[in-house]
């Protein structure tokens, strides 16, 4: 095609000027997530969250001088806007790199455009398996994946409960295999008492089969792998019909609506995280800071997701920082995936990346929901 | 066995909502020959209709029953004048056309006036599980047979004994016929049209009482179709029925079975009703509409 | 009585003819004019409108009312996918193919259906959407299940289709290459035995017109369009998932013909603009006006409004859809002065 040598000139031509994103005052950078639709819940949280970072690094003067300024898409968590948004943020906005493209499936649609560009990009939200697994070069998940999360909660909760007799129930779709493997691996590795694994479909609203089947067979622990709806419609059918069971559920869930959701159902379940929260700990002293950042009605949607945001968003300011003047898309993957050990004050255990590794492996805190407090309590 | 009589129950429960939504696609296809496809659209606008009420009002949920019904029927009203009523006289798919823009068109509405967050229904009727015969029950599922079997006399007497059923069978029979007969075949339209949103309005309560309000409240109207397509488009107690059937063959399924096929065993039902016997268990009516 | 959604209109085939200099001329200027974001817009469009001129021959011309769009679509997507990413077919290979296979599929629909007409085909051929969509969940080794895949943009006689424009171009192509074949069909026997099915279907049959060869005829060829229209979106956006084929896409594809005017060429292509467009307009709209109202702009669910909106309002005010606006405005300016 005659456009090629066109293109490719044009490219190196960018390259050889100021990197896409930066000028000599501003770096610019993206994300694409839910800000309306289903999804917002978590995704004006995330953004948020990015927002306390951006205002917090403007504040201390910027990154080596420059200002930090955001764009923010808004794809409803479909993964085909996911594409258009990120496009946009790449052909249109030319930002630096990319800390959000929504869940596990709008990633994966954007990521061909993405690689092809050497975007540094950021996964944050949604820490799948597939995602880091084959590596992508230029993308970073933080967390701890669904899997391998299951598999240190189920052992977490076996060393708890001896002789229990595990059930889990999960989706039916990607997530819901990445859990299932997780939960397989741990029954495996402490071999573990297992009566079943159930698979609903996304969406369902009608849990009775599950929870009457897990009564039947006995069940004694119940991993819960539901998202949030799934997980106190669960909670409330197993008080329904009598089911006399421990039930823990993954950190996807874990917010101040559920708790208020669930109700009494839900006193005593058990939330597996790998960030904390804003009323304790580092997560209130974030929140104090926060106040001379977000309005009175923004602060009322911080939840665990503008936690993930931040991290999110100071890890790669501490990476672009490491470049010092001469800021590129490159440079920021090369001292990205050299990161080792960077503090986060607590809010989660220190983020470390390899040349060969795309996800940080963060370490999991286990809580119990206490019904009375209406909060989650952290466990010994 | 205690695990067969739970599924049933629990099968019947969920069955009674999707009977008061079959009834609700009958009553207006059977006054009018169309499938109003935003059904369960209309009861979630209803729901949250209601749900603002309670939330400035604090009331007691049996008072649920009364007021979203009535704000259903003064919603049927005003859909068939401003959207239906216009269409009179058109082909009846166009009109089905005009509900799928109805029902698109409500479901993002919704979203954007109100949000998408999940929340508690305002109006609770109680926490407390009741036990018959070692199988548990929330007060709400209870209220949900209550509802269906009051609904289902109703209809039976209405449609048996009054004028204006006598008038919809008639006009269900044949439109041209019954106008030519006297009967203001729009005004049955109308009253079909406010009796299936009064219907869809209790089912749309009491599905939210049990999960929660929310935008995809309409997916309860779009899984109770098949209870109405096995039951019989034209049956207004046939669906009621189908309805029962559905819930518990998805139980059954989901207990027996792969939980993972429960869901699409409402589309099986569909495709098998419709190759062996189009017109459902209990309709009538010839199945050539169009 | 004639299962057609509006009057009964027996398109001519006057106009798409003398357009195509002009056409031709501007798909090849436009990637060197529009930036990267207006030239995806525009292969959307051109992509669309492929698949809707082979739906318009099942539902427009010959009056078998579908709900069934998605599910053809996804078929030609996944189909293209599979055989260039999981077995390396070349492109000339993959794309006739993703056409005979979603072919092959709506006759699978079609065949037990010949006997529903209307209201309950709408419904059955709603029903086997699902069906097909949860076949591509289950296949999960062939179609990666709900995670999907991602699709290789193979080579076209050695060249590499690396770029968009390129995509863009192969697109284009097509579209005009369907709607000639779409016109041809028209004015051939076939074409009049649609008709025939759609408006008279038992004096058709009196007339000697196989009526059952014909309505196989028609979902075969209608689905080898969108089939094929499913395998460029593929090509496009490079990653297949299950959710980009949900009933939404269907609806969209009625809401086109009611918008353009059912049964007209021309009218698929100004629907297929105007629907495209019209959630992005409100967007851009939205932004301008600024307020609480710039916070929706980029919603989703705008999109489901105007949809909403756009079936209800065409439906009620403009039946004949758009090209019935063109022809009434073309009527009345040839008249002007003089109108009255």
């Amino acid at each position: 095609m005659r456009r090629l040598p066109l293109i490719a000139l044009a490219l190196s031509l960018a390259a050889a000027a100021n990197a896409q994103g930066v000028t000599d005052t501003e770096i610019k950078i993206g994300g694409s997530t839910a800000l309306t639709g289903p999804g917002a819940l978590v995704g004006i949280a995330h953004d948020l969250g990015e927002k306390i970072a951006t205002a917090e690094i403007n504040a201390a003067g910027g990154i080596n001088g420059r200002k930090v300024v955001r764009v923010f898409e808004d794809d409803g968590y479909v993964p085909a806007r996911t594409v258009t948004t990120v496009r946009k943020l790449l052909d249109v906005d030319k930002v630096l790199a990319i800390t959000a493209s929504s869940g596990t499936a709008s990633t994966l649609a954007a990521l061909p455009m993405m690689e092809e560009q050497g975007v540094p990009a950021l996964q944050t939200a949604a820490p799948n398996t597939v995602m880091f697994s084959p590596m992508h070069k230029t993308l970073f998940v933080v967390g701890r994946a669904y899997g391998p999360g299951t598999t240190d909660f189920v052992k977490f909760l076996a060393a708890r409960k001896p002789g229990a007799k595990f059930l889990t129930i999960v989706q039916d779709d990607d997530y819901g295999d990445d859990v299932q493997a997780g939960y397989e691996k741990a029954i495996a590795d402490l071999k573990l008492s297992t009566v079943g694994v159930l698979r609903y479909k996304r969406g369902q609203k009608d849990f009775a089969a599950e929870v009457l089947k897990a009564k039947q067979l006995g069940a004694t622990i119940i991993v819960s792998g539901g998202i949030i709806a799934e997980n106190v419609t669960i909670a409330k059918e197993a008080r329904r019909v009598g089911l006399e069971a421990e039930i823990a559920m993954l950190w996807s869930g874990r917010l101040p609506q559920t708790i208020d959701l669930m109700g009494e159902a839900g006193n005593g379940i058990i939330a597996a995280d790998y960030v904390g929260d804003f009323d304790e700990g580092p997560g209130k002293a974030l929140f104090e800071k926060a106040r001379a950042y977000l309005t009175p009605e923004e602060l009322t949607k911080l939840n665990r997701y503008s936690l993930t945001g931040y991290v999110g968003a100071r890890l790669l300011f501490d990476a672009i920082g490491r470049c010092g003047r001469d800021v590129t898309r490159a440079c920021v993957v090369a001292k990205l995936e050299t990161t080792t050990n960077l503090d986060m004050a607590g809010l989660t255990s220190p983020i470390s990346f390899t040349p060969d590794s795309r996800i940080s492996d963060l370490k999991l805190r286990y809580t119990i929901l206490d019904w009375s407090k209406k909060a989650w309590v952290p466990i010994n | 066995m205690q695990f067969l009589a739970d599924l049933i129950v629990s099968g019947l429960a969920a069955g009674a909502v999707y009977g008061l939504f079959g009834m609700a696609y009958a009553a207006i296809y059977k006054a009018t020959g169309v499938v109003n496809f935003a059904q369960g659209e209309v009861a979630m606008l209803i729901v949250y209709l209601t749900a603002a009420v309670f939330l400035r009002v604090p009331l007691p949920f049996w008072s649920a029953l009364l007021i979203a019904p009535l704000i259903g029927i003064a919603t049927g009203l005003v859909l068939d004048r401003l959207v239906i009523r216009p269409m009179v006289g058109r082909p009846a798919f166009a009109i089905v056309m005009v509900t799928i823009g109805l029902a698109v068109m409500l479901r993002a509405l919704i979203v954007l006036v109100w949000g998408s967050e999940l929340r508690e229904f305002p109006a609770r009727a109680g926490e407390a599980v009741l036990t018959f015969s070692g199988v548990g029950l929330y007060p709400v599922q209870i209220l949900a047979f209550v509802v269906l079997a009051i609904a289902i006399a109703a209809a039976w007497a209405l449609l048996r004994f009054s004028r204006m059923g006598l008038a919809m069978r008639a006009t269900a029979i044949d439109e041209r016929t019954a106008t030519l007969m006297g009967i203001d075949v729009r005004r049955v339209a109308a009253i079909a049209w406010a009796a299936s949103a009064g219907v869809s309005a209790l089912a749309g309560v009491l599905f939210a009482s049990t999960t929660f309000v929310g935008p995809d409240l309409f997916q309860a109207g779009l899984k109770a179709f098949p209870a109405t397509i096995v039951g019989g488009l034209d049956s207004v107690i046939g669906s009621a029925i189908g309805g029962l059937i559905l819930g518990v063959v998805e139980n059954l399924t989901g207990g027996y079975g792969d939980t993972a096929l429960k869901e699409i065993s409402g589309f099986i039902a569909i495709v098998a009703v419709l190759m062996i016997r189009p017109t459902g268990l209990f309709g009538a009516r010839d199945v050539e509409r169009l | 009585m004639p299962a057609s959604l509006t009057a009964t209109r027996h398109p001519t085939s006057r106009r798409p003819i003398p357009l195509l200099p002009f056409a031709i001329l501007a798909a090849i200027a436009l990637p060197y004019a529009a930036n990267a974001y207006a030239l995806g817009f525009a292969t959307t469009i051109v992509i669309t409108a492929i698949g809707v001129v082979g739906f318009n021959v099942l539902t427009g011309w010959t009056g078998l009312v579908s709900l069934g769009y998605a599910g053809f679509f996804a078929v030609g997507a996944y189909t293209q996918g599979v055989l260039a990413t999981r077995y390396g077919w070349p492109l000339l290979a993959t794309l006739p193919a993703a056409a005979i296979v979603a072919a092959l599929v709506s006759v699978l629909v079609g065949a037990p259906s010949l006997r529903l007409r209307g209201l309950y085909l709408a419904i059955t051929t709603l029903a086997f959407s699902a069906i097909i969509s949860h076949v591509i969940l289950l296949a999960k080794p062939l179609t990666g299940g709900s995670r999907g895949f991602s699709v290789a943009r193979p080579s076209v006689l050695g060249i590499p289709l690396r770029s968009d424009a390129a995509i863009f171009w192969l697109c284009a192509a097509s579209l005009i290459f369907a709607v000639w074949l779409a016109s041809n069909i028209l004015r051939s026997y076939l074409g009049r035995a649609f008709f025939a099915v759609r408006d008279a279907e038992t004096a058709a049959r009196v007339l000697g017109v196989d009526v059952i060869r014909a309505k196989l005829l028609a979902f075969a060829l209608s689905s080898a369009i969108t089939g094929f229209a499913g395998a460029l979106f593929a090509l496009n956006q490079r990653y297949l998932n299950v959710e980009n084929f949900e009933l939404l896409l269907s609806i969209e594809a009625v809401s086109i013909l009611i918008v353009g005017g059912v049964g007209s060429i021309p009218g698929v292509i100004a629907g297929t603009v105007f629907m495209v467009l019209l959630p992005e307009c409100a967007r851009l709209a939205f932004n301008a006006i600024g307020g609480s109202l710039a916070d929706l702009a980029g919603a989703q669910e705008i999109r489901g409004v105007m949809y909403g909106l756009v079936i209800i309002l065409f439906l009620r005010f403009a039946p004949g859809g758009l090209i019935d606006f063109w022809h009434s405005g073309r009527a009345w300016l040839r008249r002007w002065p003089c109108t009255g």
